[in-house]
Order: structure tokens, then sequence, then C-alpha cells
């Protein structure tokens, strides 16, 4: 359910079984082998579940030589590569299920779940509670993916059920910083690019891809990317009623003021099919793959 | 398959009249019987085509294909290597450029055609008579073949490989302006020639059978019986729907064949693991049965995955199906409640709109609650938000959550009026007054008064309620336990109740501001 490279060679696999697995990649012979696996990662235990039942592994992130793996089961796991057992299982941690993790700095990670909470867990604090909870005040929308800003470790970028993008800093209050009505369906996967981070990338059930542009250097950008998507400039920023945000505006996420910062917003698949349910872009490519069994791959997105 | 949806497409659909019917079935066989290209290419690419061992095979092949223009390149070739047979090659090549062929866009009558037909065919025969390719035994063949000699064309048994291709020769060779109707006679003639006495027809000849002989049933039915799977029945079956060319048959749950063969297809396909979402499109299309099929389909799909789950939610709430969308809520609540994740079942329940799965949950809590004197997953309780409107129970949780929170950040007085209205408003369940009361102990206890005289009232009422509620019930040994305990806390509660009037009331009596 989840993927994620771990290293130069290796990958680690999450899956609906409930089992990480690190492959390994052998480049001359373009194989993968099964270099570690934990089976039991995650699973169900309670009154009324068999002792055997799994739970699917939803999310997976890796900053070597760590593994963190969340799942259905409320559960995280750190893993450490070359280690049998977790070094450390936070049971619990959730009544829900946890939909996606990121790590924010190398101690501390942020979880969401489907009752719309952020959580900050640190590991150095040896307990089991989170060390911050942010959540939307009004409808608890579940949030499925979450992904952190390259060089602002605060910024921290959100979709959920409803298709709203949300775009929160951390370090102040509990609401997030702009709310952005986004797809018609479940935004499975949002993605900032590591090194362009003005430009996110969301991908929804409904079929689309999105690319957001907040570069605020070129006023008209063309955007004809392959097969021409459709081109849509898109002026609001709903914001919530925080009144402190008269921060110098480094990121230019972070900005309330929606007559200055026009965001971009193109869609990359030339027609709607069916869910695009997973994305991830490096450098100039992007790849995204859809329930209608197609990978669709970009080598020039910023031509 | 291919071959057969091709012969429909020629047969039923462009539904070809007599000449050109001939073109189109002509090409039909070339798309299909495709080894002469490939050979072909062997041949030419030698050195020395001519002496090639296939040579005179490949241009069989091509004239019996009818590709006669290529067949006659092929003979200058020959007339070229070896000036013997050059006059032969000559005279046969011109005899293949003269055959008058119903060319699309020509203006001529299927009359005048079979006229120039008839001349250029006797004049095929008077060389043939004449003993002009006496000397070379493979024009003499070949000059055969364009004749239409059957015995010729059965001698090329394995260079036609089957039965359908010989038919079409020796339709263009003896009757290129053959009527549609006319065909099936032509065609089981061919099939008991090629075939000889000794083979019996295989499926694909009884299918390709049915077509010629223009029965749409007769094909759909032999095809249903031969594939393994509807794939291809139902969307032939769709493609003839739609062309309005089969009558609608009654079958006895009421819907045509068409719609009959998409629902078998569709559900087919939702017992595959990942093409049940193609099933659903399949449905849509059926105006019928479809919407009833798709509802009790999709309820029984395996979930594995929330995602799965969320992706057949999304399918119900698109065409309004609450009623599934509620009950696989449930099932997932269910599923969560068991494997003790109240937190996921509370948000199931909340997209389905269940109260009373709600209140299951809320009750599930205070349960945990009682018997471990704290609560489990304060997260969400604590952040129910307007979720919390959904059940009464659900609202009362939240509340007596709040409550807690007062007290702990010592607002007494508010903690107190909410506590009192949580009784009074009757959202709090009769099993739980007595803990209520039993949290308002500490209150009453207080060195300044709390609870207003008015309060105090209150209080007292409804414990007086609950006391005097409780039936004589249970094993007298248990009873008589609990009675202790039910005993001296009502002791307490009246005692510090009292206490609290008396206070309340000496407070509420003397002058204000002293």
């Amino acid at each position: 359910m989840d993927l994620q490279f771990f290293d130069q060679e290796r990958i680690v696999a999450a899956s609906s079984t409930g089992c990480v697995t690190v492959f390994l990649h052998h480049p001359n012979n373009q194989t993968l082998s099964v270099s570690q696996q934990w089976t039991t990662a995650h699973f169900h235990t309670g009154p009324g579940s068999p002792s055997c039942s799994t739970a699917p592994c939803t999310g997976v992130v890796c900053n070597s030589p760590e593994i963190v793996t969340v799942g259905e089961d409320g559960r995280i796991n750190l893993f450490r590569v070359d280690h049998k057992e977790a070094v450390r299982t936070i049971d619990n941690a959730d009544s829900s299920t946890l939909h996606a993790v990121t790590f924010l700095r190398t101690p501390e990670i942020l979880t969401v779940n489907s009752i719309g909470q952020l959580k900050i867990w640190d590991f150095r604090q040896q307990g089991n509670e989170p060390s911050q909870i942010l959540s939307l005040t009004g409808d608890r929308v579940p949030l499925h993916c979450v992904d952190r800003h390259p060089n602002q470790q605060h910024v921290v970028a959100t979709g959920g059920q409803d298709g709203m993008l949300s775009i929160w800093d951390v370090r102040q209050g509990t609401m997030p910083v702009s709310l952005l009505k986004a797809h018609e369906a479940e935004m499975w996967e949002v993605h900032f690019h590591p090194s362009n981070p003005d430009h996110l990338f969301t991908c929804s059930e409904d079929g689309s891809l999105w690319h957001w542009d907040a570069s605020t250097d070129v006023p008209e950008k063309s955007s004809l990317f392959h097969q021409g998507g459709r081109n849509s400039t898109f002026l609001s920023h709903s914001i919530s009623n925080q009144a402190n945000v008269h921060q110098s505006l480094i990121s230019s996420w972070l900005s309330t003021d929606p007559g200055r910062d026009r965001i971009e917003i193109t869609s990359l698949l030339p027609n709607r099919t069916l869910s695009v349910n997973s994305l991830d872009v490096l450098g100039p490519c992007l790849v995204c793959g859809t329930d209608s069994e197609a990978i669709y791959v970009t080598r020039q997105l910023f031509s | 398959m291919e071959l057969i949806w091709n012969l429909c497409e020629i047969l039923f659909i462009e539904v070809a009249p007599a000449g050109p019917l001939l073109l189109l079935l002509l090409d039909w066989v070339r798309l299909h019987v495709c080894e002469v290209d490939s050979i072909l290419a062997d041949v030419l690419g030698s050195e020395n085509p001519s002496k090639h061992e296939s040579f005179w095979d490949s241009v069989t092949r091509l004239v019996l294909q009818g590709r006669l223009d290529e067949a006659r390149q092929m003979l200058s070739k020959e007339a070229d290597a070896s000036p013997t047979s050059a006059g032969m090659c000559r005279i046969l090549g011109d005899l293949m450029r003269t055959m008058p062929v119903l060319s699309p866009g020509n203006t001529q009558t299927l009359t005048e055609l079979e006229l120039k037909w008839q001349h250029w065919h006797e004049e095929c025969e008077r060389h043939l008579q004449d003993g002009t390719f006496v000397s070379s035994p493979h024009l003499e063949s070949l000059c055969k073949i364009m004749l239409g000699d059957e015995a010729a064309l059965l001698e090329q048994k394995n260079l036609l490989s089957n039965w359908y291709h010989f038919l079409v020769t020796r339709l263009l060779y003896s009757h290129p302006t053959v009527k549609p109707i006319d065909l099936h006679f032509y065609a089981q003639s061919s099939l008991d020639l090629f075939l000889g006495a000794k083979s019996r027809p295989e499926p694909l000849d009884n299918i390709l059978m049915a077509a010629f002989e223009f029965d749409i049933h007769q094909v759909i039915k032999e095809c249903s019986i031969a594939f393994s799977n509807w794939w291809f029945v139902a969307h032939l079956t769709d493609l003839l729907d739609h062309c309005k060319l089969l009558q609608s048959h009654n079958l006895y749950f009421g819907s045509n064949m068409r719609e009959f063969l998409l629902l078998e297809y569709a559900s087919g396909l939702f017992s595959h693991h990942s093409l049940w979402q193609l099933g659903v499109d399949y449905f849509d299309y059926c105006p019928e049965l479809g919407r009833v099929s798709l509802e009790l389909h999709i309820e029984r799909i395996p979930l594995s995955t929330e995602q799965k789950a969320l992706k057949v939610l999304r399918i119900c709430e698109q065409r309004q199906m609450t009623e599934q969308v509620r009950s696989i809520c449930k099932i997932l609540a269910m599923k969560a409640v068991r494997n003790n994740r109240l937190g996921s079942a509370l948000s199931w329940s909340i997209r389905a709109k269940d109260a009373a799965f709600a209140t299951l949950v809320s009750d599930r809590f205070l349960m945990d609650y009682c018997e471990r004197g704290c609560f489990s997953d304060l997260d969400l309780i604590d952040n129910l938000g307007p979720a919390m409107m959904l059940s009464d129970r659900l609202t009362f949780l939240g509340k007596y959550r709040e409550f807690h929170r007062l007290y702990g950040d010592k607002r007494f007085v508010d903690a107190a009026s909410l506590l009192l209205s949580l009784m009074t408003s009757q959202i709090a369940p009769r099993s739980f007054w007595m803990t209520l009361l039993t949290d308002a102990l500490p209150l009453l206890e207080q060195k300044q008064v709390i609870f207003s005289a008015e309060q105090t009232y209150e209080l007292l009422r409804c414990l007086e309620d609950l006391t005097s509620g409780r039936p004589e019930q249970g094993e007298p040994d248990q009873q008589l336990q609990d009675d202790d305990i039910e005993a001296t806390k009502v002791e307490m509660l009246r005692l510090s109740l009292a206490r609290n009037l008396a206070r309340a009331i000496i407070k509420e009596g003397s002058l204000e501001g002293s």
C-alpha cells in the first residue's frame, strides 16, 4: 500500500497483509530480491478479533537507517534495518486508522488519521502520547495523505477525504494556515516537489492529477504539459480565522493574502479515467498509477 | 475470436450486397490467413526468387487469395529468369490483369460485371483447352485455379488450410457475384468438400456456419457454448443490439438478451479482486436490472483494506445508494469495534449518519470508563466536534468529558451546572445517574457553596427518582452486598445534599455583599 526508497539500492514496501518488506534492487540483472521482512508489523488485537488477524499497513517513511510504519491498527512501528524486531512500537497510538506518516525532524514524526487529526510524535520521549495534536474544528474529515515541505520542516500539506488540500504550520496553533478546495473525491497523495518546493502535486479518486504552482516569480506560466491539460487559474484561498499570520513570508504556501498570490493549477492527465491512486515526483519526472491498470510517466515536467 | 467478430461485422452489420460482399470476404480472409506474407518476404528476400523452393507455393497462395497483381509480379521474375516460360508467364499475367473485379466506387452494375466475367472465364478456358500452359504444370494448375476448378482447388488443401478460405476462393473464381442469401449453400458444400467424410466440424466451424446462415441467435448460442467467459458474447450482442438487429426475446426474468448477457459478464467481473470497478460501469448500462444487480453485488465485495472500502462507498454515493452505504459502513464499524478501534468505528458511523451505531460506540466508551475509572482514547472524545450531535449518547459522552475538563480546570460552578443539566435534560442514561451523582459529591463537599438551593433540590429529586425506581431483583447475597455499597453511597449523598442545602439557603438568605 505504500512504497519508498530507503537508499540507493533498497526499497521498503508496506503491504495490506500487515507485512513490511525491504527489497534489494540488483541493477545488473534488473531484479528485486527480498532483503528483510517484518511479517507481523501490523495486526489487530481486540476482544472480538481472531488471534492472528492482520491489519493493513497504510504508510511507510524512511530516513536511513530508520523506517517508520503506521497501519489500520493504529500502531506506529519504528524499525531499523538489520534489526529483527521493531526498535520501538507505540501500540494504540490512535483509536482510528492512521493513514499516512512523514518525518518532521529526525526524532519527530507526524501522522494523520481518519478522524482528521494530525499528531506529532517525538521518539525521544518515553511515553505513548503524542507531543502535539492539530485538527480542524468543524467536520471531522479523514485525512489520507501528508507531506512535509522539503526545506521548511514546519510546513506540512495534507489531503482529505473531501478532496480538500490543507497547509499547516506546526509551530503555531492547531489550525491550518490555508484550506484549498481541490478535488471532488478523496485525495490519495500529496507531494511537494523535492527540489522545487513551490510546486505541489496531488492525485485523487476522481481520476485527476493536479500540479499546483505557487511560484511567484513568473506571472504568466505556460502550461503545455503532455497532451495538453486543462488550465485553470485558481484564485481562492479560503483562510482560517487565525489573526497572527503577518510573519515574514518565507514560504509562498503560508501566504494568506489572496490578492497577491495566485496559485496556478493544471490538470496533468488528458482525460479523467478511474482513480489515480498514487504519484511520485523527482526532478523533471513524474509518475502516477491509476485504477485502470495504467501507469503514466512524464519526463518533462517543467518544459 | 477476431475472425468471428469480423465475419459478423461483414455479414450482419455492413449487410453487404452481392458485389461488394465478395470483396469484403476476400479482405477478411487476407486479414486472417496471413502466412503468405512471411513466406513472400522470405522468397523475395532471397537472391534468386524464382529458384526458391517456396516460389511456386507463394505464387499459388497469392492467387488463392486473389492478390493477382502481386502474383503477376512474381511471374515476371520467373519470366526474367527462364526465357522458355516467358511467353506463358506473359499470357498468364495478362489473364490475371484482365480479370474483372468490382472496384469500390465503380459504377458498373452487377450484370455488366457478370457479363465481363463470363467472357474472361471463357478466355481462360480457351487457353487451357489450347494447351498453352501444358509445358509448365505449375502454370497450368494456376490457370485451373483461376477457372475455379474445384478439383484444382482441393489439391491445394494444405495451402488453403481451412474451409472458409476454400469457400472464398471458390466463390471468387466461380461465382463472384454471389448473393448473401446463397452464401450458406456454398458454405455448407465447401465445408463438406474440404473436410471430407472423416472429420467432424469443430465449434468454430459451427459458429461460422451459423453466421453464413444469417442466424444471429444461433451464432450467439454457439459462441456462448464455445467460449469460457461471457466477454465475447456480451460485447457482440451489445453491438448487434445497438444496430437494432436483435428482436427482443423475452427471457424468463423479463429483460432482453443483451441485458442478460451484459449482466452475466458484469457479475463475472465482480468476482475478480480488481476488475469489479469495470463491472460497475457495465451494470450502469443495463436499464432494467442493472441497478438492482449492482446493489446486490456491491455489498458483497470483500473489503480487505479501508482504501478499497472508500472506493466502494464513493461508487455507492455517486449513485445514491444510501441503503448500501449504511450497510457497508455498519459492517466496517462492527469490524472496527471488534478490533478495538473505537475511533474508526465512530468515523464510519458518522459517514453513514448512523445514530444507532454511534450510540453503541459511546456505550462502549462509557463502559470502559466505569470499569477503569478513566477514559480511553481521550484524543477522540475531546475532539468530537459537531459529530457529537449525531446521537444523544454521543452528546452525553462529549459533555461528560467536558465536565471532567472543567473540574480539572477548577471551574467548579460551570462544572456543577453542566452536571446538573446532564441529569435533568434526560440525555444521561439511567444507569449512569449514580455515577453522576457520585461525581457531584466532591462538589458538594467543597468549602464554598457551589450548588444553589434550586440546584440542590434538583439533585435531591434525581436521587429520589433513582432510589425509588429500583426494583428488587437478583440473588440475595449479591444483592445484599450491592445494596450495602449502594446504601452507603445513597446515605453519603443524602448527607452531603442536606448539608449543601443548608449552607445554600443560608447563603442565599443572607444579604448580598456581606
